[in-house]
């Protein structure tokens, strides 16, 4: 009660001010509209604006080796009907699918000795995880190479333990050195959301559950799995995203077998020299990632309603 | 679903609720849980220090003490979350160390509550039967009748954050007493509410803590709380027992000055002995001879503590008919509203001494004002000696 009349008399004193204050808001706005201005150009210029040039280029056609804007559904409906692209649309998202399955399988029992077993050190083995990421992409790509190659490490090791007599060509240019290297590339992706929503579960929830009579296991299930599924959906998506769009590593480590949707897409940028059809399946590709990552956010939009 | 009904036969189902609980055990007055010599260190530090309890079935025991001083690990030690370094722990004279906490007959009411964000009012409260893989119909008797027993019957669909703090306190114990455990454990459940919520709150745990019978040890720092709901009381400071005893005991008699200054108000004096007797000792502070009672032994020492509480201090112009009688002026006045707190400067001393006086009727006048001669005194007895 006298909260309410404290802000009913606190609103009746300020209301000559009122006007004051509104004019330092509006130029606190205008100010901030300008800070804005950097960050917002930026994200237009290099990602909106080259996403609408694909869009519009998709619906063009290519006639004597240049582009006309002549408005037409050809592309979509070429690509859509190729029985080759509808393969390897499938292969592609397959693959991806257990990018990201692997990326969480491996991601989550790390978060989880990390959050919740190897309790001081946290902050180091967060750190050891992420430290992947400040160096190259390509490097890291390369560098697996360097392991799985003909003279790589796995070969020479195989050699010297005498289990192969010459240096085997399994490892490397194919589909599993493709979704090996996607893997490693998208586990600290998949890890972080995982870590978060691990870290976020209190103790006492845990603890509440074997007060109550559950073991460990039993703990594991019906309490911290449960609670930790928003990150291991989020980390799942991103990681079958990066596994599905990326066309560095088939190109370095895939070969002809590691030949993946994005790779299709770049040739008919660069040898095909077909811009509109490559844009055609591009926005397929964007497409399929938008239904997935809107069914993510779906699902984690219909938790939150269960939990409001 | 016979027992998914309205408030309005809250107290019939409610008594059918107790019986069976009453069924557990019927021996009285048995010994149900006792920590033997118990020690608990911390990397950091020290947490428990050479704790013995000893904790008669059925009675309400709290564990008083201010934050740090052990309280709540020793509740994780009896709970299982913790082992002792040393010492042993017993649940009904059975040794538990090293017993996880899924195996010891003893549920827990935690500090936040601990309600499963992901699980229903419902699941919640039967998540320990869904454990126990008990069957479908007995699940749903039980977590009727433990609802019911709280006063949240309806609430079963709800989530932890449709509800108050308040209610999910109330499922809290709904879910805890489901088990029908030996042992209650409650670390500070009253701690997150506001006042009233927090006395209607004491009223329910000590009405279901008489009906059902169980063992309740409740942590607090709030010694109001502990005086007006324990059996026992054992006061804790610094991991260290300092007492145990039934509310009274712990107020009229403290055993040493922390107990005396952390449970209610007290004046502290400091004295000089002049003279000991059997059963007493005649002592002076500033120009008042003071006689008081010996309840224990005491080393040879030439001072000692006096302490006395508030509402002991007789307060007037001319005290009568007292033993120990101090004269002073008036120093400060506080006003509670229901009663004054008058601070005394004894006279020829730098010491002070607070009388409590209950409110007067507006029109009894007497009033004090500050700076007016007055006299305080209390008789032999009223006082507690300590080292």
């Amino acid at each position: 009660m006298s909260d309410s009349t404290d802000n009913g008399t606190s609103k009746e004193t300020g209301t000559g001010k009122l006007t004051r204050s509104k004019r330092f808001i509006t130029g606190k706005r205008f100010r901030m509209t300008g800070l804005m201005v950097a960050p917002f150009g930026w994200v237009f210029l290099f990602t909106v604006l080259p996403m609408v040039i694909i869009l519009l280029m998709s619906f063009w056609k290519v006639e004597l080796f240049r582009v006309v804007h002549d408005w037409n559904l050809q592309n979509y409906l070429r690509t859509i009907q190729t029985l080759s692209f509808r393969r390897l649309l499938l292969r592609t998202f397959w693959n991806a699918l257990i990018v990201g399955f692997m990326a969480v399988l491996l991601g989550y029992p790390l978060a989880y000795y990390i959050t919740r077993i190897a309790k001081g050190n946290k902050i180091v083995f967060f750190i050891l995880t992420l430290v992947p990421l400040w160096v190259s992409y390509l490097l890291r790509v390369y560098s697996w190479r360097v392991i799985l190659g003909r003279n790589g490490l796995i070969n020479s090791f195989l050699i010297w333990i005498g289990i192969l007599k010459e240096p085997a060509t399994i490892f490397l240019f194919n589909n599993f050195s493709v979704t090996l290297v996607l893997t490693y590339i998208a586990l600290p992706f998949a890890f972080i959301p995982i870590y978060t929503s691990l870290e976020k579960i209190p103790q006492n929830l845990e603890e509440a559950s074997k007060d109550l009579g559950a073991g460990n296991a039993k703990t594991f299930r019906k309490v911290i799995f449960p609670l930790s599924l928003p990150g291991v959906v989020t980390g799942g998506a991103y990681a079958l995203i990066i596994g599905f769009g990326d066309y560095i590593t088939p190109n370095l480590v895939g070969g002809t077998n590691g030949y993946r949707l994005a790779n299709a897409i770049e040739k008919w940028f660069g040898a095909a020299n077909n811009w509109p059809f490559g844009s055609a399946q591009a926005v397929l590709l964007m497409i399929v990632i938008l239904i997935i990552l809107s069914m993510v956010l779906l699902a984690g939009g219909v938790k939150a309603i269960i939990e409001e | 679903m016979g027992s998914r009904q309205s408030g309005a036969a809250h107290s019939a189902s409610f008594l059918s609720g107790k019986n069976n609980f009453n069924n557990c055990e019927q021996s009285m007055a048995e010994e149900c849980v006792k920590l033997e010599r118990v020690t608990k260190h911390f990397p950091e530090c020290c947490a428990i220090d050479d704790l013995s309890l000893s904790i008669t079935e059925g009675e309400f025991y709290s564990l008083l003490g201010p934050s740090g001083c052990g309280k709540t690990t020793t509740l994780r030690v009896i709970a299982g979350f913790e082992q002792p370094t040393s010492g042993k722990v017993y649940l009904d004279n059975e040794m538990v160390n090293g017993v996880p906490p899924n195996l010891r007959n003893v549920n827990t009411v935690f500090q936040n509550y601990a309600i499963f964000p992901h699980l229903s009012v419902y699941e919640n409260v039967a998540y320990p039967l869904r454990i126990k893989k008990l069957p479908k119909d007995e699940i749903t008797g039980r977590v009727g009748e433990s609802l019911n027993m709280v006063s949240m019957l309806g609430f079963e669909d709800r989530f932890s954050n449709q509800l108050s703090g308040g209610q999910r306190q109330r499922i809290a114990l709904a879910r805890a007493l489901i088990l029908k455990p030996r042992v209650l454990l409650l670390d500070e459940p009253l701690g997150a509410l506001d006042l009233q919520l927090r006395q209607q709150m004491q009223g329910v745990l000590k009405r279901l803590q008489r009906e059902l019978g169980i063992t309740f040890i409740y942590v607090t720092h709030d010694q109001g709380e502990a005086l007006t709901m324990s059996d026992q009381i054992a006061v804790m400071y610094e991991g260290k027992l300092q007492q145990v005893g039934t509310p009274k005991e712990i107020y009229e008699s403290p055993a040493n000055r922390f107990v005396a200054q952390f449970i209610g108000k007290t004046n502290f004096v400091e004295a000089v002995i002049d003279e000991k007797k059997s059963d007493s000792v005649t002592v002076h502070i500033g120009p008042f001879k003071i006689q008081c009672a010996v309840k224990k032994f005491f080393k040879k020492q030439k001072s000692v503590c006096i302490s006395i509480r508030p509402e002991r201090v007789v307060i007037d112009k001319k005290v009568k008919r007292l033993n120990n009688v101090l004269s002073g002026k008036v120093d400060d006045i506080v006003y509670y509203g229901d009663r004054l707190e008058i601070v005394v400067k004894l006279d020829g001393t730098d010491k002070y001494l607070t009388a409590k006086q209950e409110a007067k009727k507006p029109s009894s006048g007497s009033e004090f004002n500050i700076g007016d001669a007055v006299e305080v005194g209390w008789n032999i007895g009223e006082e507690v000696l300590l080292q």
